[in-house]
């Protein structure tokens, strides 16, 4: 067998190969020509019709290329969009949040030299402390009660936040 | 009469502005051939449809390009071949990504391929086409069933004359082979039955 496969056949010898073959599904009743459930010729009469239809439809995309196409074009001016404003936020911040956060400091803590002085070293110690800090917003300035209340409902403490607002109340 | 023109007067008709006519009669001459070219390849009926059909589609946008170098049928064939290999792969590909999955239809077919060697009018022939590697397939089945001249095989696959013979006699081999170890395995399957149900 190997050497068949090693040299190239003579027309004789495939010639002789095939009769072999032919004789072989010949005996053996094989029908060699017909492939098993064949399409019937209603098939083939609209085979030109379907052909037609489908060079007129639209080119069928994958998902990946159905997706692309959009998502890219809201995605990446959105993208483009949010750096920018991170990017000039993040100046604005460096620029006018230390002299914003002094205003806010001086106007929360009239009396205290630490956050006058030098906000630049001011760092939250402890949980008790408001969280004041030149880097944060504004909005996250929470006093003692308010803090209360969010640790109570950290803890999930019922107890805690009713204490916290009859405290708030108080 | 289109249909009693040759392809080579088909084509000039073509290039006189005929297209959608000419085109319609090239789907009509050479749909079976096709059809039978690529169901012979990657036997699902479903597969060989959207192949064949994807050949005329192919063909529609690239005829303007078409030079005549070659017989338009054996460009057809080139263009079915190589959708058949492509689809071939991939599905190889798919099987291979997803194992758990190939095992199952591994499993399934199995069970089917029992299923069939149990029926009496199972073509053995078409189920050794489909052991032979991708290439070897393809030039068989022109050979064997569209009894094609190894030229235009040569000119539809890319390979050498000689290359070819070689590879038509190695799938014939394949084939016998197959063929006649599957009848003999069929043959004891059903003196097992026979002797099974007769005591």
């Amino acid at each position: 067998m190997d050497k068949i496969f090693n040299q190239e056949p003579t027309d004789f010898e495939i010639e002789r190969d095939l009769a072999n073959l032919k004789a072989l599904l010949a005996e053996i009743g094989e029908d060699d020509k017909r492939v098993a459930n064949e399409p019937n010729e209603a098939y083939f009469q609209n085979f030109l019709y379907r052909v037609h239809a489908r060079i007129e439809e639209p080119k069928k995309l994958s998902w990946f290329e159905r997706f692309w196409k959009p998502s890219t074009m809201l995605a990446l001016p959105s993208i483009v969009i949010i750096s920018f404003f991170a990017f000039k936020g993040k100046n604005l911040q460096n620029n006018l949040m230390p002299s914003v956060m002094q205003n806010v400091e001086n106007y929360i803590f009239p009396f205290s030299n630490l956050a006058t002085q030098n906000s630049n070293v001011h760092r939250i110690s402890s949980s008790d402390e408001p969280l004041a800090h030149y880097n944060a917003s504004v909005s996250l300035i929470l006093d003692r009660r308010q803090l209360k209340m969010l640790k109570a409902i950290i803890n999930e403490d019922e107890v805690g936040v009713i204490e916290a607002i009859t405290d708030k109340e108080n | 009469m289109i249909e009693e023109l040759e392809d080579r007067q088909l084509l000039q008709l073509y290039v006189s502005g005929e297209k959608l006519k000419v085109f319609n009669e090239l789907v009509r001459r050479y749909q079976k051939r096709i059809y039978y070219v690529a169901r012979r390849m990657v036997k699902r009926h479903e597969d060989a449809d959207d192949i064949a059909q994807e050949v005329f589609v192919k063909a529609y946008t690239a005829l303007d390009n078409f030079r005549g170098e070659s017989n338009i049928y054996t460009w057809l064939y080139r263009i079915a071949v190589n959708l058949s290999i492509n689809h071939l792969r991939k599905q190889k590909i798919r099987k291979f990504v997803d194992m758990d999955e190939y095992a199952d239809i591994l499993g399934k077919d199995a069970e089917q391929d029992k299923q069939i060697i149990k029926e009496e009018n199972t073509a053995l022939i078409e189920k050794a086409i489909l052991t032979l590697p991708e290439k070897q397939r393809a030039v068989f089945i022109m050979r064997y069933y569209d009894e094609l001249p190894y030229e235009d095989i040569s000119n539809i696959v890319g390979t050498s004359v000689g290359g070819l013979k070689a590879n038509f006699h190695h799938a014939v081999i394949k084939v016998a082979e197959y063929v006649n170890k599957a009848h003999a395995e069929r043959k004891m399957t059903k003196e097992k039955n026979y002797f099974k149900n007769n005591g």
